[in-house]
């Protein structure tokens, strides 16, 4: 990306919005972009002096007291403020009304081409646990696959579906699904190749109907799908709602911004849902690890939370960690710097523990202070 | 008490429910609308007729569409418009005494504010000052969130020209 493609983008950083990874990548190493941004932070601080310098209007009491409205008929009071004349406006009722049938059938013929997502819940055996992968069914190239993959104690389960056609409510999908025993722990990137030399299963759906795939070495996998009725937040996360509920707290593509300069931009999410103390471990090549939390703990730094934003200052700099969608309801988080940590000397995963890439987690506050930290 | 449980109150006519309210929202829908009209007296004016619109005849809001506030700067926004439509065309923005300020009041930044569209103040005060969100944005203006990101992006690349600008005169006059 070069810096007139990523302008928009830097308006929007200081908005807390999430913004490709290309373009906080090219953020981080322009000079011009970073002064670009100085620029509309300096901005948006300078108004907000100036809005507390021109002064606010005393309150004066007010007296709201039930008053008998004068009614006017809604006819009458759109006669009233016509400003076209009269015949003009009864020439274009008539045209209005002798129009609108081809409207009606206009738009009914764009509702019918218009976006649909279609939510897949392949039911896995033995346990019958749900996976769910959510696709646009309308053809769009865009998000018109799904990849979705399984870390099992004995295995992985890789899996990609991709709509291929679809006739009124029935959807043609291609599904190319791999199982690898003893590779539970294997890290996966996902390239246009993962999936090339696997054979594809061509399955025609129903809303509601239930279908069967056979994975060799792993059994048979269901699979049931219906269109949904609005788009999610996050396709990968249909369930998750926009704003987080009392117990949750969200991290979804955290990009971490030190004084003004990204340090820290990752992909995808980590969400707890229950634990008392749940906290983020975000783990920065070159400057140890971050963990920022709802309770206060040990050498930890207040920082406030404001939707999609944390803002805290630690050792005299400014830090902002902006995510795609509100983190918590709480309105507070602690935050610690630690500075001599690598993930090669304290995770158990073998795919965690490398000390060369950004990294994080939401685990409880307990479990991210062990000595030896699961996934 | 959140939106709908206030919304609640005030379609029943609870007086004290309403005040809360308007002490709540009526500072920050004034600042707003001073900025857009540029005139403190009608600013007033318009931030009271909306309120008094709105006890007159609570029905206009949607808890499923969006927040109160929201609304309420949102039917503020439209009686602001209404009022500039109303003004003669020779009417130029002229700022009242109480507006012009004094040198403590006055700012290069208050002043290159004021040279941007209504559009962009909007969007700019709303984002910046009162701390609405892209979703408030887009409900407020009637516009997709898509478009309140392009037209903040606007808003900001204008101001920081206008002010860097006027920042340069400044200098050049001093010098």
């Amino acid at each position: 990306m070069n810096c007139e493609q990523v302008d928009e983008y830097i308006s929007a950083l200081c908005d807390g919005e999430r913004i490709p990874s290309a373009a906080a990548e090219h953020m981080g190493t322009c000079q011009r972009c970073q002064s670009e941004l100085n620029a509309y932070v300096t901005i948006g601080a300078e108004l907000r002096r100036f809005a507390n310098l021109d002064g606010s209007l005393p309150l004066e009491r007010a007296d709201w007291k039930l008053e008998s409205v004068k009614k006017t008929g809604w006819w009458r009071r759109g006669f009233m403020m016509m400003r076209i004349p009269k015949l003009a406006f009864a020439a274009m009722l008539i045209a209005i009304v002798a129009l609108s049938s081809g409207l009606v059938m206009l738009r009914a013929r764009a509702a019918a081409a218009a976006g649909r997502f279609l939510e897949l819940e392949y039911k896995l055996p033995p346990s019958g646990k749900a996976g769910i992968c959510v696709m646009r069914a309308d053809g769009s190239p865009k998000d018109n696959l799904c990849n979705f993959v399984n870390h099992g104690r004995e295995g992985l389960l890789l899996m990609n579906t991709r709509v291929v056609a679809t006739s009124g409510d029935r959807a043609q999908l291609s599904i190319r699904a791999k199982y690898i025993a003893g590779a539970g722990d294997t890290e996966v990137n996902y390239t246009e190749t993962l999936f090339k030399d696997i054979p594809e299963n061509l399955l025609l759906l129903e809303p509601g109907e239930k279908q069967e795939i056979q994975v060799v070495g792993f059994g048979p996998i269901e699979v049931e799908g219906e269109y949904l009725d609005h788009i999610p937040p996050l396709l990968w996360l249909p369930q998750e709602a926009l704003d987080p509920n009392p117990k949750e707290f969200r991290i979804v593509a955290p990009v971490l911004v030190r004084d003004n300069r990204v340090i820290a931009n990752a992909n995808g999410s980590s969400i707890d849902h229950g634990a008392s103390d749940p906290t983020l471990m975000l783990y920065v090549p070159g400057e140890g690890r971050y963990l920022v939390s709802v309770v206060p703990f040990e050498g930890a730094v207040e920082g406030t939370v404001h939707l999609g934003r944390i803002t805290f200052s630690l050792d005299g700099h400014d830090y902002l960690l902006l995510t795609s969608m509100p983190i918590t309801i709480s309105e507070h988080v602690w935050v610690k710097h630690e500075t001599d940590f690598k993930p090669s000397e304290r995770m158990v995963r073998p795919s965690d523990a490398r000390d060369d890439r950004v990294m994080y987690l939401v685990r409880s506050l307990e479990t991210l202070q062990r000595q030896r930290i699961p996934h | 008490m959140d939106d709908r449980e206030l919304w609640e109150r005030i379609r029943r006519k609870d007086a004290s429910a309403f005040d809360a309210l308007y002490r709540a929202c009526m500072p920050g829908l004034h600042g707003f609308l001073r900025q857009l009209l540029r005139n403190g007296q009608a600013a007033e004016d318009v931030a009271q007729e909306t309120f008094a619109s709105i006890w007159q005849r609570p029905n206009g809001f949607d808890p499923g569409r969006g927040t109160l506030r929201a609304y309420i700067f949102g039917a503020g926004r439209k009686r602001a418009a209404e009022w500039w439509r109303k003004q003669k065309p020779e009417a130029e923005p002229v700022p009242d005494a109480a507006e012009e300020g004094t040198a403590e009041t006055q700012s290069l930044i208050g002043n290159a504010f004021g040279k941007l569209s209504i559009e962009q103040r909007t969007v700019m005060w709303l984002r910046e000052v009162e701390g609405y969100s892209y979703a408030e944005l887009a409900e407020v203006m009637g516009v997709p969130e898509g478009t309140v990101r392009s037209r903040l992006f606007a808003a900001r690349k204008a101001l920081k020209e206008i002010w860097h600008e006027s920042d340069k005169s400044r200098r050049s006059r001093e010098l």
